[in-house]
């Protein structure tokens, strides 16, 4: 499909919440407002579930809506017993009697700043005993999101067990009320939500993630014991200032399919989210590289991937070309677009024969309708030309330029292993979850490689490196090894089997829809 | 070269005929052919068994049975698929062409009289010949001829028959190019299927498919082993004595003497069986490259396999020891690359036989001569095997590196000759002697107990020692949990509160105890398909169960982990795999979990409960005053 058509696109008026809350709608307008590059795969995912469950409790999940509203929560009831109550453990261990502990314990809580304003007196009624109280507290910081990483307290997140467990990101302000924090959640969890409303697979997506926000499931109902009465509210409001600006594209209907295809196969709901997080990831990124393609004129990107080798390949410069490649489409898909329109804003001056200082204040009006650009004056053609080349750079410094790099390695695709460049050269983990969506119970190894070309225009072995690259330019042999070490790969895995030297089989061990021996 | 063959003496035009099998360069695709010029050339008939399904294949292709059934015969390269149909060609009356390799068509049709009937039997030489490359699309009559015998599977064409020989990835290929909804795309998913499952054709079909991939090699093994040490071509060791290269010097009549030894054969063969075990094939060429190897491989000859003026002179200079068969039989007489090329020597390898040893293996070959304690065995086992005894070449590099200083480098050509005498040692050690136990020279040191106490019982359809399991529950235990906890007479299934492979899982799901309970929960030892043992885990409801096959190495990791190894540190692979092993039998435990909800939809919540250690690091569980 022509993703470009008229009908299917987009456009976001100079007025919209979206477009005035932007300095240059640039990127924006190409691949939507926005795909932030400092969000991690997990974090996506968990904006994405906050959004889903928020649309949820208005019985509208998955319903396609071009302007969404919606409210989250900030459950600081919760998060301050997870993450702000440090003595936690220490009054537990105290040599006391129950009493004295919840007493100690509340007491404490009660000096900390935004608690539920009923305070903490609802969790003496729900447990039995301060140490299982004290026992689940420690269950479920266990699971923490990015544990690791040295957050402060009201950016941290448990993992998504269900409703009870979603919370939006936030910050507390000097006047210690609670606002959000938008390098946390930057909408690209937003985004997803939306690809996902507007692809074919909205309503068989719906069941499952009904199913994973269900406020029955037996994890979410232990993290409700923890929950305040007033953690309930939605005191998060948004007023929809995302913007998608595609109605259909084949890159929403393919995250979707891989989605589906995850939430099939049986798994238990904390594994299924393992996958779903790296491929939302994975799909945005792609959506990005395939838009600025498509908006160039140009094929589907081409992934050429190294399977990591000893010695130095010659598949690793394929590689790594293939990775320089895709990452000049971004640059020169938003140049193309100023550049263009500047041309064609500028003929429009020309033809209205005014002076040179109507004519420049035409293109400052017209700069600033369509790319909310506010220049304070518009000198000579040329100054022109460099000062947005200059705004250009720096939209793709502060965010467009950044995804592909910074998605393409948080989800294990691109790496500098070995080199001090970066190229796609996929992980185990990255491998096992395309295993997991693109195979059913078995497929052939070539058909498998053909297949992930097809999908997502990743290049593993020689035959497809034969279709996509100068045939001059190659070496076979070295695919074919790149091929080899692939199977090796997927075998420790326990996902490949050889059954001769002619055939092996890539084994999907989660699908049993048949019974294998 | 024509007065050469005329002087060679029979034992000469043997050795010379013997190499061909060897690892020696020849025409890829032509091995066939090569064999049958060499015996043509030396006047020796080729080495030949009776092929494991030959039986089966003369059965299923009888006129006087009356019927003729279709017949797909897949495999590895050099399982004798073509050879196979060759013969069966001859045996219904097709000319001798096939067999002199006279005619090498893909395809051909021969007419058989079956009772009243003139039945039109097919043969697909060589389907990878037959098929177009891959992309291509099929030619019409081609695609036809596979819609026939599509039909003729499913009983719908009678008066005409196949016999298939298909390279296995050819013929996962072909699948692509056929009709949808045609006989022939029908039949092929029964062929995957069958392909990868092992499973057998579904009722109503008249196909035997065999699958050469899956012949047990350790039978195949077992079978050329007889076939080449019975040739009579053997008597040049008494006819021809006085040609140095069938003398009692000579490394050929060594290496043949060790080879013939039942101890070294069952050794061998226990390998082969391990193979097997580890789901790992060796098609019947290259088992005969691995014993020809064996009796001729030597590191400084031309192609590093010996020649008739190469024994000779191995033998009159004494260094027969050289052309060692301990050395060759793991390939280490060939290049590394070239070692690589073949799956035999990579299976083989796989074992590391010669770089894993033991204190007391290593102390026996190095000190062993000399120890009080040791001596008795150094005699019987390293010593004893004269001339490979304690052989003078070894006796100086180990002198010297004994009496060495300190700095005395890396002694790299000590260690070597160690590595050799390991390998020596690893086929004369005895079966039953927990001390000096001949699997602990391999990466597979529980290989001993795998035979003794899993293939064993299981061969003779006994149960597996409660014991074993009780070890094997023990290592899933500790891999599953995150915990170090002792031996215990449940198997628990515990999760993290978030994902099932968190490092530490102590929320419990599921207990199934050692003692297999009156409700059908039981952990326990089978055979399945391909005869691989199987672990299958039983929840007691509604069937639910999980199976895991029991390889080799995922035996030996269960019981490694149980002895005290860290998982991790074993093999991440490994650990991944006992880990999705668990995720399929959680998912097992949810769906037994949701019969016994769905039978008493009124009960509230259950207790969250929690694995914990106690102080002897005993698992115990612990339920919390909170229901889920």
């Amino acid at each position: 499909m022509n993703i470009l058509a008229p009908d299917n696109v987009l456009t976001a008026s100079a007025g919209s919440r979206a477009f005035e809350s932007v300095s240059i709608w640039l990127g924006e307008a190409v691949f939507g407002h926005r795909i932030w590059y400092r969000q991690t795969p997990w974090l996506i995912l968990l904006e994405f579930l906050n959004v889903a469950e928020a649309f949820q409790r208005k019985s509208a999940l998955l319903d396609e809506q071009t302007s969404p509203s919606y409210s989250l929560r900030f459950r600081m009831g919760l998060r301050q017993i997870l993450f702000n109550g440090s003595d936690l453990e220490r009054i537990a261990s105290l040599n006391v009697d129950d009493e004295s502990r919840w007493t100690e314990w509340l007491a404490q809580m009660g000096k900390q700043q935004c608690i539920p304003r009923e305070g903490f007196g609802y969790l003496r009624e729900r447990f039995k005993s301060f140490s299982d109280f004290a026992q689940l507290v420690r269950l479920l910081r266990q699971t923490g999101i990015e544990a690791g990483s040295n957050k402060r307290w009201s950016s941290r997140f448990i993992f998504p067990l269900g409703p009870a467990a979603l919370f939006s990101d936030a910050a507390v302000d000097k006047s210690a009320r609670v606002v959000r924090d938008y390098t946390v959640f930057g909408r690209s969890g937003e985004m997803l939500y939306q690809m996902l409303c507007r692809s074919d697979h909205a309503d068989e997506l719906r069941a499952h993630l009904e199913r994973l926000l269900a406020p029955e499931n037996e994890r979410n109902r232990l993290v409700g014991l923890l929950c305040a009465p007033s953690d309930d509210e939605a005191d998060r409001r948004e007023e929809g200032e995302s913007f998608l600006p595609y109605r259909k594209h084949p890159a929403f209907d393919r995250l979707a399919a891989d989605w589906l295809k995850v939430l099939g196969l049986g798994l238990p709901d904390g594994d299924a989210l393992t996958h779903l997080a790296p491929l939302a990831a994975f799909h945005l990124m792609l959506y990005q590289l395939e838009t600025a393609a498509a908006a160039l004129g140009s094929d589907r990107p081409v992934i050429v991937c190294e399977m990591i080798a000893p010695r130095r390949e010659l598949v690793r410069q394929h590689a790594v070309n293939s990775f320089i490649e895709n990452d000049a489409l971004i640059r020169r898909a938003l140049t193309e677009r100023l550049m263009h329109r500047l041309t064609e804003i500028r003929k429009l001056a020309d033809a209205q024969d005014a002076t040179d200082r109507d004519r420049q204040e035409f293109i400052q009006d017209r700069l600033r309708e369509e790319f909310n650009l506010k220049l304070e004056r518009v000198g000579t053609d040329a100054e022109l030309d460099l000062e947005l080349g200059n705004h250009v750079e720096r939209k793709l410094d502060q965010n467009d330029g950044l995804v592909h790099l910074n998605y393409g390695r948080s989800v294990g695709l691109v790496s500098r292993r070995g080199t001090n460049r970066n190229r796609y050269a996929p992980t185990d983990a990255f491998l096992k979850t395309l295993v997991l969506v693109r195979v059913d119970r078995r497929q052939e190894l070539g058909l498998f490689l053909a297949d992930l070309r097809e999908q997502y225009g990743l290049v593993i072995g020689p035959e497809e490196a034969g279709a996509v690259l100068d045939r001059e330019a190659f070496d076979l042999s070295s695919f074919d090894r790149n091929r080899d070490r692939l199977e090796a790969r997927l075998a420790s895995m326990g996902l490949l089997n050889r059954l001769s030297d002619g055939c092996a089989y890539v084994l999907n061990p989660y699908d049993s829809s048949e019974e294998r021996p | 070269m024509r007065r050469d063959l005329a002087s060679l003496s029979p034992g000469g035009r043997w050795i010379s005929f013997l190499r061909g099998y060897g690892p020696v360069n020849r025409v890829d695709g032509m091995y066939a052919e090569t064999i049958q010029a060499l015996a043509g050339r030396y006047g020796v008939p080729p080495l030949r068994f009776d092929h494991p399904v030959a039986k089966q294949l003369a059965e299923a292709l009888d006129p006087s049975s009356g019927t003729l059934c279709n017949v797909v015969l897949t495999g590895t390269a050099g399982d004798g698929k073509t050879s196979l149909c060759n013969e069966v060609w001859e045996r219904l009356g097709g000319d001798s062409s096939r067999t002199s390799g006279a005619n090498r068509d893909d395809y051909l049709v021969l007419p058989v009289e079956v009772g009243a009937r003139r039945i039109r039997v097919h043969f697909i030489f060589e389907f990878s010949g037959f098929a177009p490359p891959r992309g291509e699309r099929w030619p019409e009559e081609k695609l036809s001829l596979l819609e026939l015998f599509g039909k003729s599977v499913l009983g719908q064409a009678n008066d005409d028959i196949f016999v298939i020989a298909a390279n296995d990835g050819k013929l996962v290929q072909a699948k692509e190019g056929l009709v949808e909804g045609s006989a022939a795309r029908h039949v092929w998913r029964d062929i995957e299927r069958m392909l990868a499952t092992g499973a057998e054709p579904g009722a109503g079909r008249n196909l035997l498919f065999l699958n050469l991939s899956r012949m047990s090699t350790r039978d195949l093994l077992s079978r050329a082993l007889k076939c080449l040490l019975d040739r009579e071509e053997w008597q040049c060791f008494d006819k021809e004595v006085d040609d140095p290269a069938f003398s009692s010097g000579s490394p050929l009549r060594l290496n043949h003497s060790v080879m013939a030894d039942s101890l070294f054969q069952n050794r061998l063969l226990a390998l082969a069986e391990l193979c097997d075990a580890n789901g790992l094939h060796v098609s019947i060429r290259e088992i005969l490259l691995l014993l020809v190897n064996a009796l001729l491989g030597d590191i400084k000859s031309d192609e590093r396999v010996l020649r008739l003026d190469g024994l000779r002179a191995l033998a009159l200079e004494g260094r027969a020891h050289e052309a060692s068969i301990y050395r060759n039989l793991f390939g280490h007489n060939l290049k590394d690359n070239r070692r690589e090329q073949y799956a035999v020597f990579r299976h083989l390898g796989t074992f590391r036989v010669g770089f894993e040893t033991t204190n007391v293996l290593d102390a026996l070959l190095v000190f062993g001569a000399e120890d009080e304690d040791l001596r008795q065995d150094h005699q019987r086992y390293v010593a004893a095997d004269d001339p490979h005894g304690v052989r003078t070449e070894f006796e100086r590099l180990r002198r010297a590196y004994v009496d060495a200083d300190e700095d005395r480098g890396e002694a790299t050509e000590f260690l070597a000759a160690l590595a050799d005498e390991r390998r020596r040692l690893f086929f004369r050690l005895p079966d039953r002697d927990a001390r000096l136990d001949p699997w602990r020279l391999t990466m597979f040191q529980s290989a001993a107990s795998y035979r003794r106490y899993i293939l064993g019982p299981l061969s003779r359809n006994e149960e597996v020692d409660p014991a074993i399991i009780r070890l094997l529950v023990c290592g899933l235990n500790r891999i599953w949990t995150g915990m170090l906890i002792g031996e215990s007479d449940m198997l628990y299934v515990s999760t993290g509160l978030d994902t099932s492979a968190a490092p530490v899982s102590d929320v419990l799901v599921w207990r199934i105890p050692l003692i297999p309970s009156d409700f059908g929960e039981r952990i326990e030892i089978d055979r399945g398909p391909d005869d691989m043992p199987l672990l299958r885990v039983s929840l007691g409801i509604g069937g639910r169960s999980a199976t895991y096959p029991l390889h080799l190495l995922r035996y030996e990791f269960l019981t490694r982990v149980a002895e005290g190894a860290l998982p991790n540190s074993f093999s991440k692979e490994c650990n991944e795999d006992v880990l999705a092993f668990k995720s399929r039998l959680l998912s097992e435990c949810g769906a037994a979990r949701r019969l016994t909800e769905s039978a008493s939809p009124n009960r509230r919540g259950r207790p969250l409960s929690l694995l914990i250690q106690d102080a002897e690091g005993e698992p115990r569980v612990k339920m919390l005053g909170v229901s889920f």
